[in-house]
């Protein structure tokens, strides 16, 4: 009897004991399998509904390329400028320098290379020559450009008489009555621009 | 005369707890195998689930995954970026209404990141460049404020000024 009861407790019972904790270890392993079941589930439909909105998506893929194609930018900037009637006096790229790491720290790993971004920013400055109503119409078309184009600043300046004086500028939704019109009046302006790209 | 009835109990006891015994033996043995199968049998249960979790973490996973990081970065910085962006046209719309008569600029430098601009200008008489000053003052729906820096007259007779003005957000926000 002695046998039978020391074979069932140096025995038995830590066999049994450790089916018991393989069997809570598997147990554990089908929760973590079903939570991964469901994130992969709803990745596949937040997938799906990017393909659903492909249209909205590439619209903003145009807005903020892969890279920064700066020549397309300043040929449409300078294409907007004389579409508005505004001389190009020249036009300048610069790399702005400024970047910010799109993604958090945690979510970057070696082998997830598609999802590291860096977005970055360069400006154009670009010099024009013309009347008011020829910056407005200017700027509207940058402003409404499907590439994402932030105007920083204009600086407008009159521009001199033979007599070395300034002219008159005027900004002013109608010409004055005392005034030669808007449309004779040519300001020079200094407008800066920025654009983003991810590299 | 000898009395056998003791003698007999003790022995059928004596066998009752052999049986027993034996009996509980054969559990313990039985309930070993049975353990053992139990264990063999979770163990080989926990590998076909420990198999089944690294299937789990697949390319077309990392791919969706990856996929979907990058669209949401994308999204999150073009919000942000077109929430900051500032309309330039909006402004001078904004601004030309506010000028009078007789008031005449030689420059204008427009600080969209600063929402800011500063003014240098001319006009006939001190009382012109008064009434732009208030009528800068009075756009309280345009500006949040505006600044008379500078203002006297040249050689000519003419009246020069300078101004400041600071911007609202909704002078120069940009219609989505």
């Amino acid at each position: 009897m002695s046998a039978a009861f020391a074979l069932g407790f140096f025995l038995v019972l830590p066999k049994y004991q450790e089916a018991q904790m393989i069997g809570a270890q598997a147990e554990e392993k089908i929760v973590e399998i079903q939570k991964r079941t469901d994130y992969y589930d709803a990745l596949v439909a937040i997938a799906d509904q990017l393909d659903q909105c492909a249209e909205s998506y590439k619209k903003i893929e145009t807005a903020l390329p892969d890279n920064p194609d700066a020549s397309a930018l300043m040929s449409f900037a300078q294409a907007a400028a004389m579409q508005s009637g505004l001389a190009v006096k020249n036009i300048s790229y610069s790399q702005s320098g400024s970047s910010s790491s799109s993604l958090p720290a945690a979510g970057r790993d070696s082998s997830e290379k598609t999802a590291s971004l860096l977005l970055r920013e360069y400006g154009v400055d670009i010099g024009l020559s013309g009347n008011y109503e020829s910056l407005k119409n200017f700027l509207q078309i940058v402003e409404k450009s499907s590439r994402l184009i932030k105007v920083k600043s204009i600086n407008l300046q009159s521009k001199e008489k033979d007599n070395g004086e300034n002219q008159d500028m005027e900004i002013a939704a109608a010409p004055k009555n005392d005034s030669a019109g808007q449309d004779d009046q040519i300001i020079d302006y200094e407008i800066k621009l920025s654009a983003h790209y991810y590299e | 005369m000898i009395n056998v009835a003791p003698k007999k109990q003790g022995i059928f006891l004596e066998n009752m707890v052999f049986y027993v015994s034996l009996l509980l033996l054969a559990l313990a043995v039985g309930g070993f195998f049975y353990a053992r199968h139990l264990a063999a049998q979770e163990s080989e249960r926990l590998a076909g689930l420990s198999m089944q979790m690294a299937k789990m973490k697949s390319e077309e996973q990392k791919d969706l995954e990856g996929k979907i990081k990058v669209a949401r970065q994308k999204l999150e910085d073009f919000s942000k970026i077109a929430s900051q962006r500032r309309s330039a046209a909006n402004f001078f719309n904004k601004f030309e209404v506010l000028v009078p008569e007789k008031i005449y600029f030689s420059q204008c430098n427009l600080d969209l990141e600063k929402m800011s601009a500063s003014l240098s200008g001319h006009s006939k008489t001190f009382q012109d460049v008064g009434r732009q000053i208030m009528l800068f003052e009075s756009a309280d729906s345009v500006l949040e404020s505006a600044n008379l820096l500078k203002s006297a007259i040249n050689d000519d007779g003419i009246v020069d000024f300078e101004a400041g003005i600071a911007l609202k957000l909704e002078t120069v926000a940009v219609e989505q």
